[in-house]
């Protein structure tokens, strides 16, 4: 990566997790929603950044375009509710959450650093295919070595439509 | 600092903490649900990287089927939060403690 990649990365890496820290820090779910959309786009940089323009693109297009809108919707629909920043039912809940994400963290980064040389044997593969373009690239492969998982996602995403109307079915009937 | 594999695999890591403690800290389901969201597209940045250095495709497909996945997931758990709180008027995963509708 050269100079102005580097700048790039480290905008968008410190500018997601700061948004992170948004996420769960939020009061309201609105502003919850909108720092999780801020780091959704710069994920999307990051994979620009790591030759995956289809996938930023698919990034931007379901995750900050549908998904999000989806989650702004039902916020607005429900009503914003105040339940408290960061209530606790249990004793000590919060100080065991902050632990056990700590742990977790703190053992990711310790595997990691422990292995600094583990990604090796890179295969040249796909890489070279990328000079034709990454969409082609990724559709050659999708519909000659994925088929079976991509006809699997059709499925999954009609099982999820029937779940969805059904569920909002049977709320209709009760009411009617 | 040139950023190499590591940089992405760590920022994958706090973003996956992040997330872990939005769903362990938070009472509105809501907020859970985004927490859930940012988890996975931290293991999806890890993906990305692998599939990157690694030069090879199928860390992109895992990807893109992930985002399918969780799409699918967003549709159905958003109608579930709706239909709870049609029948309760308040959503507080504390309070949600009846297996009965």
């Amino acid at each position: 990566m050269n100079g102005v990649e580097s700048v790039v990365f480290w905008i968008a890496a410190i500018s997601a997790v700061v948004s992170g820290i948004g996420v769960v820090t939020a009061r309201s779910a609105i502003y919850s929603a909108l720092s999780l959309i801020v780091t959704l786009a710069q994920l999307a940089v990051l994979y620009l950044l790591l030759n995956a323009q289809f996938i930023a693109a698919a990034q931007i297009l379901i995750y900050a375009g549908a998904v999000m809108v989806l989650f702004l919707f039902v916020i607005t629909l429900l009503g914003v509710q105040d339940l408290g920043f960061m209530g606790q039912h249990l004793p000590g809940q919060r100080v065991l959450s902050v632990l056990f994400a700590g742990v977790l963290l703190l053992g990711v980064v310790f595997f990691v650093a422990q292995s600094p040389h583990a990604i090796t044997g890179a295969r040249a593969g796909f890489n070279a295919q990328l000079d034709r373009g990454n969409v082609e690239a990724f559709g050659s492969q999708l519909f000659t070595v994925f088929v079976f998982p991509f006809e699997a996602t059709t499925l999954l995403l009609i099982v999820a439509m029937i779940g969805a109307v059904a569920l909002g079915r049977r709320r209709g009937r009760q009411q009617s | 600092m040139t950023p190499g594999p590591e940089h992405f695999l760590v920022l994958s890591a706090i973003l996956f903490s992040l997330g872990t403690l939005g769903v362990l800290v938070r009472r509105d389901p809501l907020i859970m649900f985004m927490s859930i969201e940012l988890m996975l597209n931290s293991v999806n940045l890890t993906f990305v990287t692998f599939s990157h250095y690694l030069s090879s495709a199928d860390g992109q497909m895992f990807v893109f089927i992930i985002i399918t996945v969780a799409a699918a997931e967003v549709v159905v758990g958003l109608a579930l939060i709706v239909s709870i709180f049609q029948t309760r008027h308040a959503v507080d995963v504390d309070e949600l403690d009846e297996m009965r509708g």
